[in-house]
């Protein structure tokens, strides 16, 4: 229990206590008990006193409760029902007690009085006033006759005579005295009496009137005296008008007799006064108890309510902490009783959820830290990889995967196959290889595609696998793919280029002794010869060195495309090689048909000048033949910057128009020995297409739109630095 | 609810409870006092008249006993506390109604004298005359002190049956009260 609840509990206890003897003492007081009877003001205020601070305390709970059912706080309304259950339980018998008290305390208290006692009561007064009344007659006559007889003595003689006069009539008092109260003679019979009992005023007023006065009194004790006053008749020699005063005793039994019927009238009498006074008294005892039981009853329904619902209140509120996040909540236990098993199960129940909690935490860490691990290496791969759940959902993939699809990676999450296909077409062969190959359910699978794009082909080499769960079940699938184009290429150039060389180095070889001995047959036969034979023979050796000399143009060809000289990239004027190199050709007969529009803010690029001059060259030269080849001289050279897919590039475009380009062949133009031409070799597109991978850059032909003709498109890069890549391609 | 509606509910109640009791009769009027000085002993002479309400009267005659007490006070006046009572001399008288004898007897609870009257006019009378009461001697009054001499004479309700007292309390007809009458003295 709390400090305060017990304070609370102390502060009740030692108020019912206090009050509770109060309410006994009261009631003791009431009861006429000497002990008491002058604490009943004392103990009536402190009752009410007590009420009040209960009423207060009452209110208060009340007011808390109030507010607390207002703010919705957990368990108000258990405690409100409780309270109320609690308070109706123990106020109702105590409102019927209270009624039937109420109703035995008035026929009880009404019992006491009864009208044949009032009149007997009544009646035994009136009789005792009747037998004093015939002894006061007798004793008046007896006063006056002594009044009589002593009128006749002087003031001066009197104090000798009146202890016989008083001796003779019995009385124990006998004072003369004059008008004014001044005594002129007295005689008592108590010895020890100075002083003798004088009339009072109204009384010698009477007598002034000529009235006697005869009177009952009490003058020491309970003791009735016979008090009779008479005047003097004035026959004497004093002319001074005189009353004598008599005081009688009264037989003890009569005495007696009539203080018993006196108290026991005035008791009664009391009594019947009192009789609305003591109900409404008790009354208001009874109901200060009955206020007092209802308002402890209704206090400790609070308390006890307080109680019971503080441990419910707190298990609430610690599932409500519990739900919130809150694992740390421990409950105080309450008591060894069932709610306080409830509560420790409960702090067990947290204290478990708190570990598992815990150990979830770690492990999700852990995961989180695989995760990124994972994430990592993946995005340090130059492989795509692409993870697929068992329903085709992609649910992982890398940065390198849509490097080499293309596409942002961030329209790759949460993507099905089918929606893939359906946004991306140009990729339609990766995703049905990828589709089918899930569909099969195959363990593990390889497959190489060719995505084809103006750009030109694009080969990827896909591995998958299907993800197993422990159990055995399908998780999902993983690809892993590479471009391997340029590993191809560069596979398929190294072996044109040996081939060249081995055949150049072959060929070139016997060429000069061939062509040496033709010319020797020709110069020691020809002169020795008929003309006929001669001619023959000139004309074979003629044939003999033409061909070899082509030959031999043809070994150097060879030759060039298998040496590779040292790429020197530098910085590089593009407009100036440009303008550089159609100087060349506008001393051409046809160079008056050529169209430039270079842009003047070409930025600079990084190449070899003397590549990219070759390049420019055998492009312009192929226009040219092309131009000559059809009905039109027409050449346009354009150079421009362009920006697309967040990379800047130069582009330069050679337009012609000559007859145009087959489409079968012409994606095959730049591999090596492929020409259209009756006389060329087919090495100098693969050489310009050696040359512009070297600048990291892109080259391909396209046929006109508008117009017969084809077109020669070379795209650079800007900002790249080219030395890597080029690195990279002497590498493959 | 507002202060101002607590006030008003306390000031209701408060005239609920004295409404049944308020009643116009001078109960107890002080009709001649005087304080005199003899002999370094100061006396008083003070004439009361009782008027008392049916309510009294009738619980008189009902067996009642009343107590009615005369208290006299000598008081030094103090600037910064409470005035201090220096002196004080109690009279007190029972008043009852003899059925017997139809007198009213006067009982001084100091002496034990009784006296019976056969009226109630004649039994307040005795009680309410004070002849040469002595109350102190001079030299209690310290000189450079004020002080004050002061009387009253009161029905003591806390001697009536306790039955009774929860109503009277709160009835102003049992209000029987001279109030305080006062003298300044110095030395």
């Amino acid at each position: 229990m709390k400090r305060g609840g017990k304070l609370i509990l102390w502060i009740g206890a030692c108020l019912f206590i206090f009050m509770l003897s109060s309410l006994l003492l009261m009631s003791q007081s009431l009861q006429n008990s000497e002990l008491f009877d002058r604490y009943y003001s004392i103990l009536f205020f402190f009752n009410a006193l007590g009420l009040i601070s209960l009423i207060v305390l009452i209110i208060l709970n009340f007011k808390r409760l109030i507010r607390q059912l207002k703010n919705q706080v957990v368990g108000s309304r258990m405690t409100i029902r409780m309270v109320m259950i609690f308070s109706l339980l123990s106020v109702t018998p105590v409102l019927i007690v209270y009624y039937f008290s109420l109703d035995f305390l008035h026929r009880g208290i009404d019992s006491w009085f009864d009208l044949r006692v009032e009149q007997a009561l009544d009646d035994s007064l009136e009789l005792s006033r009747l037998a004093l009344d015939v002894r006061m007659r007798e004793l008046v006559k007896t006063t006056e006759q002594t009044a009589k007889e002593l009128g006749e003595f002087s003031d001066a003689a009197l104090p000798f005579e009146i202890d016989q006069f008083r001796a003779q009539i019995g009385a124990n008092e006998l004072t003369l005295l004059n008008r004014k109260g001044a005594i002129i003679a007295s005689s008592l019979s108590d010895t020890n009496s100075l002083v003798p009992n004088i009339p009072g005023d109204n009384i010698i007023l009477q007598l002034q009137q000529g009235n006697s006065y005869i009177g009952l009194d009490v003058i020491k004790g309970n003791n009735l005296l016979i008090r009779v006053v008479v005047n003097v008749p004035s026959v004497g020699i004093e002319k001074e008008a005189r009353v004598i005063q008599a005081l009688f005793p009264i037989s003890e039994r009569m005495n007696q007799l009539a203080e018993s019927v006196q108290s026991s009238f005035i008791k009664y009498k009391e009594l019947s006064y009192l009789r609305e006074q003591l109900k409404i008294s008790f009354i208001i005892i009874l109901t200060l108890v009955l206020l007092f039981s209802i308002f402890s009853a209704v206090w400790a329904a609070f308390y006890s309510a307080n109680s019971l619902s503080a441990p419910v209140k707190n298990l609430a509120e610690g599932t409500r902490a519990i739900s919130e996040g809150n694992y740390g909540t421990r409950l105080p236990v309450p008591s060894n009783d069932e709610l306080g098993f409830l509560v420790a199960s409960f702090n067990d129940m947290t204290d478990k959820i708190e570990q598992a909690r815990d150990t979830a935490k770690q492990s999700q860490q852990e995961a989180e830290e695989q995760r990124t691990y994972l994430e990592t290496v993946l995005s340090r791969l130059s492989s795509g990889v692409l993870v697929f759940d068992s329903k085709g959902h992609l649910e992982k993939s890398n940065i390198a995967a849509a490097m080499i699809l293309q596409i942002e990676i961030e329209n790759l999450e949460q993507a099905n196959l089918k929606e893939l296909l359906d946004t991306y077409p140009k990729l339609k062969p990766f995703f049905e290889c990828v589709s089918s190959n899930i569909e099969e359910q195959l363990d593990e699978w390889r497959e190489q595609i060719t995505l084809t794009d103006k750009a030109g082909d694009q080969i990827l080499m896909i591995n998958g696998a299907t993800l197993i769960s422990s159990d055995s079940i399908p998780m999902g699938h993983v690809i892993v793919f590479d471009e391997i184009t340029a590993l191809i290429q560069g596979q398929r150039d190294a072996a044109w280029s040996e081939m060249a060389r081995r055949l150049a180095h072959e060929i070139k070889n016997p060429l000069t002794p061939i062509q040496l001995a033709a010319e020797r047959l020709r110069h020691k036969y020809l002169a020795s010869m008929d003309p006929d034979e001669a001619n023959t023979l000139e004309r074979m050796t003629n044939t003999i060195i033409q061909q070899v000399e082509t030959m031999k143009g043809m070994v150097n060809s060879f030759s060039d495309y298998a040496r590779s000289p040292e790429f020197n990239p530098e910085k590089l004027d593009i407009k100036q090689l440009l303008r550089e190199v159609l100087d060349l050709y506008s001393n051409l007969e046809f160079s008056n048909h050529i169209e430039t529009e270079i842009d003047p803010e070409l930025p600079a690029i990084s190449g070899d000048e003397k590549k990219l001059r070759q390049v420019f060259n055998n492009l312009l030269k192929n226009a040219v033949d092309a131009n000559t080849s059809g009905n039109d001289n027409y050449l346009k050279v354009s150079a421009k910057m362009i920006t697309e897919e967040k990379q800047t590039m130069v582009e330069i475009r050679i337009t012609d128009k000559g007859t145009g380009i087959e489409t079968e062949v012409i994606k095959k133009l730049f591999e090596p020995y492929v020409t259209t031409k009756q006389k060329g070799t087919g090495l100098g597109l693969a050489i310009v297409k050696k040359i512009i991978d070297e600048h990291n850059g892109q080259v391909w032909l396209e046929n006109n739109r508008n117009h017969p003709g084809a077109c020669a498109v070379i795209r650079l890069p800007v900002n790249t630095s080219i030395n890597h890549n080029a690195k990279m391609q002497r590498y493959i | 609810m507002s202060a101002i509606k607590k006030i008003l509910s306390v000031t209701a109640f408060v005239i609920f409870i004295y409404l049944p009791g308020i009643s116009l009769a001078n109960n107890i009027d002080l009709k001649s006092s005087r304080i005199y000085l003899e002999n370094n002993i100061y006396y008083i002479d003070a004439r009361y008249n009782f008027t008392f309400t049916k309510e009294v009267l009738d619980a008189l005659l009902h067996g009642i006993p009343l107590e009615i007490h005369t208290l006299f006070q000598l008081r030094l006046k103090r600037k910064w506390y409470f005035d201090k009572t220096v002196s004080e001399t109690k009279l007190s008288h029972r008043l009852e109604h003899q059925p017997l004898t139809q007198d009213y007897l006067t009982i001084d609870l100091k002496t034990g004298l009784r006296h019976s009257y056969d009226n109630l006019e004649a039994a307040l009378n005795n009680i309410g005359t004070v002849s040469r009461q002595e109350l102190f001697n001079k030299t209690l009054l310290q000189a450079d002190d004020y002080y004050i001499a002061r009387f009253r004479t009161y029905l003591d309700l806390d001697a009536l049956p306790s039955p009774m007292r929860p109503q009277v309390y709160f009835y102003k007809a049992w209000d029987i009260d001279s109030k305080w009458h006062e003298w300044k003295l110095n030395q």
